[in-house]
């Protein structure tokens, strides 16, 4: 069982080396509150994408204690609190729309009609329920990231985390991904996003942590931290962070 | 998509009880995968079969003695249907992982709480 008042997430000594050594990770600690909207910035090969593996066990860490809402991340209990959005469209190409949406929620536990009637109105609210017998190939790219971040909801996770969810796509359809999360975080669902858009990140989220060369260099509000770099925006603070690892 | 509206957050302290096993949806999903390309998962192996039945049968049969009653057409039939059903098998379980890894949609089922026990 979690702990009343647990933290959303906590990761403590987080380490991965590959298998031809790499470190992607490196003695990492971080902790989300329950109810926040998280965002973790930094160049490609910084980390992100394997800090996200490890918490939803698709990565398996060197070291570290990493846990949801104060369950173990290994645990059922803490899987059925996660919901992912990777940044690969990552579809089964046997499945049809509805039953991609339907058979995610089935490996979450949940029975068939109630699979069904949720996949229903997630197709809807993404206006895919046109398509909903269709195969995920058929679909336009926007169509696509709709699926995914539909899939990601429909077991109702607690903490969502969104691996560059607006990568490739148009304006329209990043605003409607933005109210979409803010709706979700209003609500009481923890975000956890990874960008690349820096304006993303600062515009929607209370809290930015950089990560380079799998380590957390700093974190805080935008708004400290640009105080704390003298920059005007998130992007000079990115630039300076960037600079200043780089110059050590 | 329109904004989500306000709803009851899932409780945390709750332990994982399913209203159906996780596992029961994945071997469904094997199944329906299984029943969308069943033509050639099946047929290439079933024409294979028939073809040495044909072949072996009518040309190796001629030149082998029956062996306590049993012809050579007999014996072969039963060790190719054996070998086809193992091949088909062989192939749609590793065909469906290899998949599955290669389009990373097994994510999907690393990242749940799906277990077989």
């Amino acid at each position: 069982m979690g702990n009343v008042g647990s933290a959303a997430l906590s990761i403590k000594g987080l380490r991965k080396v590959y298998r031809d050594g790499l470190t992607a990770v490196s003695d990492l600690d971080l902790e989300l509150a329950d109810g926040a909207f998280f965002s973790l910035l930094g160049p490609n090969g910084a980390g992100k994408t394997t800090l996200i593996g490890s918490v939803c066990n698709i990565v398996r860490p060197t070291a570290g204690q990493l846990s949801v809402f104060g369950h173990d991340y290994r645990t059922r209990a803490a899987r059925r609190l996660i919901g992912l959005a990777e940044q690969e469209i990552n579809v089964d190409r046997f499945l049809s729309i509805r039953q991609l949406l339907v058979y995610h929620a089935g490996y979450h536990g949940i029975g068939r009609k109630t699979a069904v009637r949720r996949a229903d109105e997630l197709l809807q609210r993404s206006r895919l329920d046109h398509k909903a017998d269709g195969r995920a190939y058929e679909l336009s790219g926007g169509m696509q990231r709709r699926l995914v971040l539909a899939r990601a909801l429909i077991h109702q996770p607690r903490l969502l985390i969104l691996d560059e969810p607006t990568a490739g796509v148009d304006v329209e359809l990043r605003s409607e991904i933005w109210r979409l999360v803010k709706g979700l975080n209003a609500a009481g669902t923890t975000i956890l996003l990874t960008t690349h858009y820096l304006q993303e990140a600062e515009t929607l989220c209370d809290e930015i942590a950089l990560i380079l060369a799998g380590r957390i260099v700093d974190r805080g509000s935008a708004a400290s931290l640009r105080d704390r770099y003298e920059a005007r925006d998130i992007s000079e603070v990115y630039d300076r962070v960037i600079a200043a690892e780089a110059a050590s | 998509m329109t904004s989500i509206e306000a709803r009851a957050i899932r409780p945390h302290d709750e332990s994982f009880t399913p209203e159906r096993s996780p596992f029961v949806w994945l071997v469904e999903r094997e199944i329906l995968r299984f029943l969308n390309i069943w033509r050639y998962a099946v047929l290439g192996p079933v024409l294979s079969a028939v073809l040495f039945v044909v072949i072996f049968g009518s040309a190796l049969g001629r030149h082998v003695d029956p062996i306590a009653g049993v012809t050579y057409g007999q014996f072969i039939v039963g060790g190719l249907l054996a070998q086809a059903i193992l091949s088909v098998g062989f192939f749609n379980g590793t065909t469906s992982l290899y998949e599955a890894r290669h389009d990373k949609y097994i994510h999907d089922v690393f990242a749940s709480p799906l277990r077989w026990w």
